[in-house]
């Protein structure tokens, strides 16, 4: 159910992304006026609100996020910045699972027609994950790393209006009162690094049928206002 | 002085004597890397030696300095690979002897700056450092086994990281370098250190030549 959800949603973005892509020629006209620049040296300042989830077996159902964000042209067509981000991965009951994404990201941003600026990028972040209201709630920092694909379209001079599809690999928390997870109790990775020093092999931990993925993908889909000057 | 060291220093000398190279700025460069790497420290005691890939792209935002981001695979077996020993199944309650088959593997996504120094005719020393994202796996399979087992497994974990060494291209023609480059990452895992050494051959290519 939750993967026929995932595909379902991917279909959606894909299926936006597409109509955005055919769509602009309503701003052909407003196009040249807008002037949009993929120069070395344009800044766009971004502002982001759409859906968020995380993927899983059972995970809940994907809520809302935002995130604020800034790019600068470091080479024509070439994009470096950062953004700070507030996703509500979903909820069980009054239970929630929380993220905020701290990234930079770096993208390649192209031009088709006069009104549709598509771009694809990757970056890495510090995400701060947080289970709140389950009874043991928990927080941490993790390190993640995202791709990115989105498209925009002048809607105003120096204002464009589009969508943006991210897509972050993390580790997964472990099982929780509410959110499942791995065994908590398990041997993780660092023991391993630990505890295989100096073992023969006979003596070697070993695992048994723990093939459970550690990591989880986080996915968002959300409009992106941007600023360009 | 050994045979080697004067070899080395001839070609310092060599370096030294070419004309100065006309280095620009704004130029950008594709490069793929392909070495070995070389756990060390504590790495060293549960890893041993294996392979490493390495896609980058970089920017020369001055005549001295290069910007960009890399992706780079490492693999390495574990230090028990390929051994064969008794151990007690759970599922069966009965022993059972097996060849392990355990693996490492490390994929970073990361930046990096390149400070280029010396630089003569077609030759084109840096120093190189950067960080980043590391992602550890590790993992345990059976290779053979004298009867049926659930030994199996894997654990991961996300890590930040640096890595930081040196390199050396060659100008081969127009937008075309090749070299070798050295690096020692260090990955920030809990209670322990994980480094390792990666050396490999590189291949660059760039519309002006970076």
């Amino acid at each position: 159910m939750n993967h026929h959800r995932v595909t379902c949603a991917a279909a959606l973005a894909t299926a936006v992304l597409a109509l955005a892509a055919a769509l602009p020629a309503f701003a052909q006209g407003s196009a040249d006026e807008a002037g949009v620049s993929l120069q070395r040296g344009t800044q766009w300042m971004s502002l982001q609100a759409g859906y968020a989830r995380g993927s899983g077996d059972v995970s809940p159902n994907g809520m809302i996020g935002g995130a604020i964000g800034y790019r600068r042209f470091v080479l024509d067509r070439w994009s470096a910045g950062g953004f700070v981000g507030l996703d509500l991965l979903g909820k069980f009951g009054g239970s929630a699972d929380i993220d905020v994404p701290i990234m930079i990201e770096i993208a390649r941003h192209t031009k088709w027609g006069a009104a549709v600026y598509p771009y694809f990028g990757f970056g890495v972040g510090a995400y701060y994950r947080k289970y709140y209201r389950t009874g043991a709630d928990m927080s941490e920092f993790t390190p993640g790393r995202h791709a990115t694909v989105g498209v925009m379209t002048p809607i105003h001079k120096g204002g464009l209006l589009g969508l943006s599809l991210r897509m972050t690999s993390v580790a997964k928390h472990d099982d929780n009162l509410v959110f499942p997870g791995p065994d908590p109790d398990r041997r993780k990775l660092d023991d391993f690094l630990e505890d295989l020093k100096g073992t023969e092999a006979d003596e070697m931990p070993l695992m048994y049928s723990n093939t459970e993925s550690k990591t989880q993908l986080l996915w968002g889909v959300k409009l992106d206002y941007t600023f360009t000057y | 002085m050994s045979k080697r060291w004067w070899m080395v220093a001839g070609a310092l000398l060599l370096l030294c004597a070419a004309p100065s190279a006309v280095m620009a700025a704004a130029e950008s460069v594709v490069t793929v890397t392909l070495g070995q790497q070389s756990p060390s420290g504590a790495f060293g005691d549960v890893a041993q030696s294996g392979m490493m890939a390495s896609v980058s792209g970089g920017y020369r935002v001055a005549p001295w300095l290069a910007v960009g981001a890399d992706f780079t695979f490492f693999r390495a077996p574990g230090i028990h690979d390929g051994k064969e020993f008794d151990t007690f199944e759970p599922s069966t309650e009965k022993m059972v002897t097996i060849t392990i088959d355990e693996n490492w593997s490390v994929t970073e996504l990361g930046l990096y700056g390149k400070v280029f120094m010396l630089e003569r005719g077609r030759f084109s020393p840096y120093l190189r450092a950067g960080a980043g994202a590391y992602s550890l796996r590790y993992s345990q399979d059976v290779a053979a086994a004298s009867a049926a087992t659930t030994i199996e497994g894997n654990e991961q974990a996300n890590k930040f990281g640096v890595n930081g060494g040196a390199g050396i291209r060659m100008r081969v023609f127009a937008g075309a370098w090749i070299g070798v480059e050295s690096l020692y990452h260090n990955i920030f895992a809990r209670d322990t250190e994980v480094s390792l050494w990666t050396t490999g051959l590189i291949v660059g290519f760039g519309p002006t030549g970076n």
